[in-house]
């Protein structure tokens, strides 16, 4: 009986002795990798890349060599005042219907989808702390250009300003986020996309400074329908999210080996998702992310530092890395109704002129029956402004064709022309192809 | 041309200075009706069209002489569908021949023909945008007849009328047609 009681305990400590060893040695491997700090210099970040085994090229560029000062004003995304658990019952959104239905493919890119891009040029927030409107807006015009088949160089183009200098001034997000101010964690940008929508950046081109009273709510918006947070670090659901809605708004917390980020794939050791709710993970920057490549194991992350940083201003990062995948959220579009428009340019010959003009054709497709009020054509003016130059009004067009002839074109003058569906509250619910035109040459 | 120009001009001068004289400028207001029906469309049919001419006697009843005219206008395309204005800078220098002969003791009649050198430059506008223009200089011919009262040795005064053109053919095939029909009256000096 004693040598029973004897081999138990023998046992009982070995076993605990095994858990104790397992402990230390994962203790040990973490003290192994060598984590980023925002003070790293290059040569730092360098050593211990190669020390923990990263596969990405590091080098000086504008945001790596801001000062302390500048950087602490540039990466604003910051805790809320309060936080708002109710995402955590609302779940994933019409997202957690579509997990599992389709195959993702090992890699995807909305950059070069079926030989298209769904997203414009990337864009550079200059020395304003306004991550978070670029972030919001690739988001919308990714998911735009997915819902009404926008790409290359009809791929829309929202205005970050809007968000920042109009959307930001409304007392119920004024705490959100404004202007340079950054953004905190809750997303209020993307709540105020769906109630109030965004304009185009021709009507409210980007502004680091305030432009004072914003005059751009009469101009018209494209709104969402909703948005919704993907589970943390639930890899799956966000390829999902991605190739089902478009690009995806996330965030990050930034090193200065992320700012130093030249090539390759993007590692650290800031992986977990540990706050509750893991939304709240701690992350300074907002991003987006276009797409995935599961032989880099890595998320396509779309920046907002211009061309000229990282690789042509994305970077793949590991699936985790710099807690990429705690609080990545997904815009959804309404039903959409389909413009095309297309043109034909054609000249008369009086006198000793050649006169050009463009014969233009609206082709409207609305299969879900959206209530339309009328189509707005607009037209690149010589002075660089769209202007509206013929209004169709229309309610409850299911399908139809417009024509309109523009006289005439300048001379040497390329004229661009652009459709927009209007509802009766002034709201974008749809948006052309754009084509473009040349007068006499 | 300028070659051309500076041979008339010494030509003119030494014909001044050594031959038996008779020089005569004549001053004309005229109004043309335009050869091409488009143009005419654009600015009339009767266009004001001032000219200067100059002659020399060679013979007793030939001369040479060179002529400057213009015509600054600017009118409207119609019918097109869009309020398209438009705007034509012409000038005509021509040289040529001429003859006269007394009708009476005080009425002379001269006819004279020669070449003439058409600058242009055509303009359309819509809202002060340039939509097209249109420059050139074409080569054509000139055809005019006077009827002079010498009202004195030195000083007379006329009815003219006569014809010109110069012809061109656009990039797209269209051809053009300058110059027209003139008739006016004018005041002339000879000396």
């Amino acid at each position: 009986m004693k040598n029973k009681v004897y081999i138990k305990i023998f046992f009982i400590i070995f076993f605990i002795s095994i858990l104790l060893s397992g402990v230390m040695f994962s203790a040990d491997a973490n003290e192994d990798i060598k984590k980023f700090d925002k003070e790293d210099t290059l040569e730092e970040i360098r050593e211990k890349i190669l020390h923990n085994g990263y596969g990405f090229s590091v080098d000086h560029n504008w945001v790596f060599d801001m000062s302390k000062e500048e950087k602490k004003l540039f990466f604003t995304r910051r805790k809320p005042i309060k936080k708002d658990i109710s995402y955590v019952s609302k779940g994933m959104g019409p997202l957690q219907y579509e997990i599992g239905k389709k195959v993702l493919p090992a890699k995807f890119d909305w950059r070069d989808h079926n030989g298209h891009s769904y997203i414009g040029e990337i864009r550079n927030q200059g020395g304003c702390g306004s991550c978070y409107s670029f972030g919001a807006a690739a988001t919308a015009e990714g998911v735009y250009n997915v819902a009404t088949g926008r790409y290359d160089e009809d791929c829309i183009d929202f205005s970050e300003s809007f968000i920042m200098w109009c959307l930001g001034k409304l007392p119920e997000y004024n705490n959100n986020f404004f202007g340079c101010d950054g953004a905190d964690y809750e997303y209020a940008e993307l709540s105020a996309l769906v109630k109030y929508g965004i304009t185009s950046e021709i009507d409210f081109p980007y502004a680091e400074a305030d432009p004072g009273e914003c005059s751009h709510f009469e101009q018209p918006r494209v709104k969402f329908k909703a948005w919704y947070r993907v589970e943390c670090n639930n890899i799956e659901a966000i390829k999902t999210a991605i190739m089902t809605y478009g690009v995806v708004d996330a965030a990050v917390l930034t090193t200065n080996a992320m700012a130093a980020y030249s090539s390759g794939v993007y590692d650290d050791a800031n992986k977990t998702c540990s706050e509750i709710p893991c939304y709240y993970e701690e992350a300074d920057h907002a991003i987006a992310l276009v797409g995935w490549d599961d032989d880099d194991q890595a998320f396509i992350l779309r920046n907002s530092w211009g061309e000229y940083w990282g690789e042509n201003g994305y970077m793949r990062i590991k699936y985790s890395a710099a807690g990429v995948s705690c609080a990545v959220t997904y815009l959804v579009m309404g039903p959409s109704i389909s413009l095309s428009l297309s043109g034909e340019k054609k000249e008369l010959n009086y006198w000793a002129f050649t006169l050009k003009y463009a014969d233009l054709v609206v082709n409207v497709s609305n299969p879900s029956g959206m209530a339309v009020n009328r189509f707005i054509l607009k037209r690149k003016e010589t002075n660089g402004n769209y202007e509206e130059i013929k209004i169709f009004y229309s309610e409850n067009i299911v399908s139809g064709k417009y024509y309109f002839t523009d006289k005439y074109l300048a001379k040497n003058y390329e004229y661009n022309y652009v459709v927009d569906a209007i509802d009766n509250d002034g709201n974008i619910l749809s948006t052309s192809n754009k084509i473009s035109l040349k007068g006499a040459e | 041309m300028r070659k051309i120009y500076l041979a008339m001009l010494i030509l003119f001068l030494t014909t001044i200075s050594y031959a038996k004289i008779n020089v005569f400028i004549d001053i004309s207001t005229s109004f043309l009706k335009p050869a091409d029906t488009e143009y005419a469309k654009i600015y009339g049919d009767k266009i004001f069209y001032p000219e200067i001419i100059t002659g020399i006697k060679l013979f007793k009843d030939i001369y040479i002489f060179g002529t400057y005219g213009f015509i600054n206008i600017k009118g409207d395309i119609i019918d097109i569908g869009a309020e398209v204005n438009a705007s034509s800078k012409q000038s005509f220098i021509s040289f040529g021949i001429g003859y006269e002969f007394m009708a009476k003791k005080k009425i002379s009649l001269k006819i004279s023909g020669g070449i003439v050198l058409i600058n242009y430059e055509e303009r359309a506008y819509l809202s002060d945008i340039l939509l097209d223009n249109y420059s050139g200089k074409n080569t054509g011919y000139k055809l005019d007849m006077g009827l002079f009262y010498n009202f004195s040795n030195n000083f007379n005064i006329s009815i003219n009328a006569g014809y010109f053109n110069s012809q061109n053919t656009t990039d797209y095939k269209k051809k053009l047609s300058f110059g027209g029909i003139k008739a006016g009256v004018g005041l002339g000096i000879k000396f």
